[in-house]
């Protein structure tokens, strides 16, 4: 082997090395923001349910930069039976989260599945993947989507003690990494913390 | 055949091998005859432990996620694992300097369960457990004691694992609370709330998960020297103030 033909080798593996680096980058940065930005090719904004009469009722929404909670009141159309109307005060939650300029975004086409009421107190909220797939991770970011959620629900559903939460019908440990939800949501508990939340 | 007539290379390598040998003699000769009667007797008392127990650490620092678990992607280059484990080794630091000694439950990127690191934990005895945690949402620093599932009769020797927590509730929140007036006092926004975070549950000691994130919208920040020397600091003087107080009250306890 000439010295020539060497550092034609070399010359062309440094360049393979080179455009491996660059396509490894752009991989990562590519599901980088695939992450932060879930769009499914399913996805439709989630529109509450047009039957039953509008009403005024109060929804708790987060905000990501104070870290606050705040009570708001907006109008909804809502059956009279306890279970849809759990369904359509969350979903007018998750209609700001997935809006634009949203002040705790979160992925278009997150949206609840079911919310089934059981007696005494209960509530399971079942929600989708996108819903958690777009959330933001860390402990207050998830924390601000689990308050905002149970205090909506305890706002609008009389009676309840107790909030799970499940994703595609099944079991998830975290949310988005931290908060953890294998229990039980605690009504009283959160009450108490948004209070916190809320005298920021 | 003469030894002379041998080619040079095997002259040397039979040398060697002989040389091998006797070492190799000698060496098991060495641990195998015991010693004269005339030799002094080992120093060793008798009374001595023959394992030396490691110093109890007073606070034990849990850098959360690692290995393939990642936590957080704060951008394409920042992940959340890493800034836990650089806070948390600069917070090692911080204490050191100050004499109180503290201990890693990672000292390395590995996989690491929650029920792990609280059994770690508390194997350890600390007199405080912090998991380091840090987000792009926030504003400075975020403390957070245990939400309880409900309470659970703990009589007997063993106690509930998911409710451990409770007999340390008490303290965990008034620790909170003078963490978060120590990094107010250095200029960091903190707040102190609750949080349903594994394994907060499961820390027999009093236990904080911190949340560090950036100040603006730049989550760069978060791996600034800077930005996590001044939290460090904050965090670290904040401990030294309420050490004595928790030595003393582990010390009633037991």
């Amino acid at each position: 082997m000439t010295q020539r033909q060497f550092f034609v080798i070399i010359a062309l593996l440094f360049a393979l090395t080179m455009a491996m680096a660059l396509y490894v980058w752009q991989l990562r940065r590519r599901e980088w923001i695939s992450q932060r930005v879930t769009v499914s090719a399913k996805a439709q904004h989630v529109a509450p349910p047009t039957s039953g009469a509008k009403e005024q009722v109060t929804i708790y929404v987060a905000d990501d930069r104070a870290g606050t909670l705040r009570a708001q009141s907006v109008s909804v159309p809502l059956a009279s039976a306890r279970q849809p109307r759990a369904e359509s005060v969350l979903r007018a939650l998750i209609n700001i989260y997935t809006s634009k300029n949203s002040p705790h975004p979160l992925a278009m086409g997150a949206d609840i599945r079911n919310v089934f009421l059981v007696d005494p107190g209960l509530a399971v909220i079942d929600l989708n993947s996108p819903f958690v797939d777009g959330q933001v991770s860390g402990i207050l970011p998830e924390e601000l989507t689990v308050a905002s959620m149970v205090e909506t629900l305890a706002a609008n559903i009389p009676g309840l003690t107790r909030v799970k939460i499940l994703v595609d019908g099944k079991e998830r440990s975290t949310l988005a990494g931290h908060i953890d939800l294998s229990g039980f949501f605690d009504v009283s508990q959160f009450a108490e913390l948004t209070k916190e939340f809320s005298a920021t | 055949m003469h030894w002379s007539n041998f080619p040079a290379s095997l002259r040397i390598w039979t040398i060697a091998g002989v040389l091998a040998l006797l070492i190799c003699f000698g060496v098991i000769w060495a641990q195998t005859v015991p010693p004269a009667p005339n030799q002094a007797p080992p120093t060793q008392t008798p009374a001595s432990p023959a394992v030396v127990t490691p110093p109890r650490p007073a606070v034990m620092i849990d850098p959360a996620h690692g290995g393939s678990e990642s936590g957080a992607v704060l951008s394409p280059v920042i992940l959340e694992k890493d800034v836990n484990f650089a806070f948390a080794r600069r917070l090692r630091q911080d204490l050191t300097s100050r004499g109180i000694l503290s201990q890693l439950t990672r000292e390395a990127d590995v996989n690491l369960s929650t029920d792990d690191r609280a059994a770690k934990a508390n194997a350890a005895h600390p007199l405080l457990y912090i998991c380091l945690h840090a987000s792009s949402e926030g504003g400075g620093a975020t403390l957070f004691s245990a939400i309880l599932p409900e309470a659970v009769n703990n009589n007997g020797p063993f106690i509930d694992w998911n409710t451990a927590q409770s007999a340390s509730l008490a303290a965990s929140r008034t620790v909170e609370q003078q963490l978060a007036g120590s990094l107010q006092r250095s200029g960091i926004s903190a707040r102190a709330l609750m949080a349903p975070v594994q394994p907060l549950n499961s820390i027999t000691a009093p236990a904080l998960a911190i949340e560090i994130s950036p100040t603006g919208a730049d989550v760069s920040q978060l791996i600034a020297p800077e930005f996590q020397q001044k939290i460090s600091v904050a965090l670290a003087n904040g401990i030294a103030g309420i050490i004595p107080a928790l030595a003393q009250s582990s010390g009633a306890q037991h």
